[in-house]
């Protein structure tokens, strides 16, 4: 999963990205509003996290242009602004959740994944397959057959991706953009690597390749 | 005497009364004296026939030829009397009949006019005329009674008078008609200004008489730079607030950091007062916030910003359901500043649904005050506490049973707004909390009764 942090504090920047990326997101950061509505219409961000004190243009004003324009990014509003009447307007303004500084990172996360499950239509807590589920928290993955393992940070992201997509061919290129920061060195190859490791671990018939397009998890072992 | 109205109208009054007295004492002089001239003429016409036929016989005797005696001078206290004087000789006219009239001797050849009392207590106007007719001096007192002159004048007084008191009672009328159009500027403005006051409006029409402008303009500048005041200053507290949090926000994030994973001690204390910090900066930010009475920036619309509040929580909390039930007659516009509003019904019900095991009811009433409900089916709060909530002057703090600093902004705003905020247990669901909120609306008619 693939996060644009818009935020102007370069200090809370700081401690921000690296929580999130232990947790398993690849975030890319921008420090003003301009910027942020540019990069959030690039189509390769499964959510961004908005602060609405920005310089250049306000972040209301950054999603009101997305949300105009008929993009529809989840977005989490991050902000000091916490009073009822800014809380509305950041809903009416096409916000999917709302948090006020400050704010526990932990806090943070869980809606993160909160809003990542709602938005692909995935039920609350563990995410789930047949016949696996997928420990957020924990990073590691428990099989029916009883045996559970620890991901690295690499396979918890491609896992969690094929997850909230399932039984979609998704191609190599896409994968590396939803797992990768945007300054990463993307190799196709890696994910090829990542995919085999994933398929010693959930059995070869789960992830599925398929030529020209990608690969395909599938939800169902028949 | 302070009405404006009053004093127009005995201005008015006293004026038109003095034009119209100065009216009927020039209009029954000046018709009294042109009748006396005109008699005065006809008495010389008189005077100068009965010179023609005088005539003197050979002894200097004076005669009268009576043919040259106009009847009327022959019909006894006719009115018309006249008496010649020659020498030793006094001629008198037949109407005098048996009385004489006092005049005095008269020296000068000259035309003098006198009011002498006749016979019968008659008014008469005498010209006495000497004249020298064959070398001998005649005087000749022509007299006219002046009953009938007299009495045409009263008559004319009287009708003078009736019309014009007609009149001047038609004029009052007018007047009070204009001032009341004049003035009705005046309380237009007057019931802007208690719209104004009453948050229904934002500035005074500029639509008025250009006396007025200037008064209008000074209103509205006032109003408007209460209004940026009011938004300026909510704008520096909303920036300090926001300057706090960031440093506020680095701290909490602080805490987290690795280093510190040793020292829980510490940790646990940073926690504590970074929180504490921030719950007293949310506290008395927002309390510094509040509009309160008075020209709202901008009004809450049950249209618009009712639904939007309800739809942020039900975006906030997808697993609850929040029904509400408004019963509004006319009231589109609640005279409440739109943030204040915000805040006091975001909190009560953020708090319900915080609370709420599946269901929150909202119930607003508005006819000539606000009633606001909200209830939850939560646990509820135990008597004791409940007793606490609601004793009067008890200040809801931050630490009460944890229904958070939300239900402590929102006395805030109930006080501001001089309403009662109270806390029951429901009757509409097993046990839940059930938050009744009274606000009073200001009415005009509240100040237009101060006549």
């Amino acid at each position: 999963m693939r996060l644009l942090l818009i935020e102007d504090d370069i200090t809370l920047v700081q401690q921000l990205k690296p929580e999130l990326e232990r947790c398993g997101f690849a975030v890319d950061v921008s420090h003003d509003g301009v910027e942020a509505e540019y990069l959030g219409n690039e189509a390769i961000y499964d959510l961004a996290i908005l602060d609405l004190g920005l310089p250049k243009r306000s972040g209301i004003e950054v999603l009101r242009n997305w949300r105009k324009h008929d993009n529809h990014i989840p977005v989490i509003i991050l902000t000091a602004r916490d009073d009822w009447h800014e809380r509305v307007d950041g809903f009416q303004a096409g916000a999917d959740d709302y948090l006020g500084k400050p704010f526990h990172s932990e806090e943070l996360i869980a809606r993160i994944q909160a809003l990542l499950h709602r938005v692909h239509q995935q039920p609350a807590g563990l995410l789930k397959a047949d016949g696996l589920s997928l420990d957020e928290e924990a990073q590691s993955v428990r099989l029916d057959s009883g045996a559970t393992y620890t991901l690295t940070n690499t396979e918890f992201r491609l896992l969690r991706y094929f997850l909230l997509h399932p039984d979609k061919p998704l191609s190599k290129m896409q994968l590396s953009e939803h797992v990768y920061e945007l300054d990463a060195d993307k190799d196709s190859n890696v994910i090829e690597v990542y995919v085999r490791r994933l398929r010693e671990k959930l059995g070869k018939t789960r992830i599925e390749t398929r030529r020209g397009q990608g690969y395909v998890f599938r939800s169902r072992l028949t | 005497m302070k009405s404006i109205k009053l004093r127009l109208g005995i201005g008015i009054l006293l004026s038109i009364s003095a034009v119209f007295i100065l009216l009927w004492l020039a209009g029954s002089h000046s018709i009294r004296l042109l009748v006396v001239e005109q008699m005065s003429t006809r008495l010389m016409h008189d005077s100068e026939g009965l010179l023609a036929h005088l005539t003197f016989d050979t002894a200097g005797q004076i005669l009268l030829d009576p043919s040259g005696i106009d009847s009327i001078y022959q019909r006894p206290f006719s009115g018309h009397y006249y008496i010649i004087h020659s020498g030793t000789v006094r001629l008198r006219s037949r109407s005098l009949w048996d009385s004489d009239l006092a005049l005095p001797s008269e020296q000068s050849l000259q035309t003098r006019q006198l009011h002498v009392q006749g016979p019968q207590q008659q008014p008469l106007l005498v010209l006495q005329t000497i004249y020298l007719k064959q070398g001998n001096t005649i005087t000749i007192a022509v007299a006219e009674d002046l009953t009938m002159l007299e009495q045409q004048i009263s008559r004319f007084h009287y009708w003078f008078g009736l019309v014009a008191l007609a009149v001047l009672a038609l004029l009052v009328l007018l007047q009070v008609f204009i001032v009341r159009v004049g003035l009705s500027p005046l309380y237009r403005a007057r019931q802007q200004i208690t719209e104004l006051e009453a948050g229904k409006r934002n500035a005074l029409d500029y639509d008025v008489p250009t006396e007025l402008q200037p008064l209008v303009h000074e209103i509205n500048k006032l109003v408007s730079r209460i209004t940026q005041r009011l938004q300026r200053s909510r704008n520096a507290l909303g920036d300090l607030a926001h300057a706090l949090k960031k440093p506020l926000t680095v701290l909490a994030q602080l805490n987290q950091d690795e280093c510190l994973h040793n020292c829980n001690d510490i940790r646990k204390q940073m926690e504590y007062q970074t929180s504490d910090i921030q719950r007293s900066i949310d506290h008395v930010l927002k309390r510094a916030r509040l509009a309160g009475e008075g020209p709202p920036i901008s009004q809450f619309s049950l249209q618009h910003d009712l639904p939007a509040l309800l739809d942020t929580l039900a975006r906030m909390y997808p697993q609850k359901e929040i029904a509400s039930s408004l019963a509004v007659d006319d009231h589109e516009r609640v005279p409440f500043d739109r943030e204040d509003m915000m805040e006091l019904l975001g909190n009560i019900i953020d708090n319900a649904c915080k609370w709420a095991r599946h269901k929150v009811l909202l119930d607003v009433d508005i006819s000539d005050s606000v009633h606001i409900r909200v209830q939850d089916d939560g646990p509820g709060i135990d008597e004791h506490n409940l007793r606490q909530l609601t004793a009067r002057g008890t200040r809801l703090d931050e630490k009460t049973s944890g229904h958070g600093l939300g239900l402590a902004i929102a006395e805030d705003i109930v006080r501001q707004y001089s309403g009662s905020l109270s806390f029951t247990s429901t009757r509409q669901f097993d046990n839940g909390l059930c938050v009744d909120i009274h606000l009073p609306l200001r009415h005009d008619s509240d100040n237009s009764g101060t006549e």
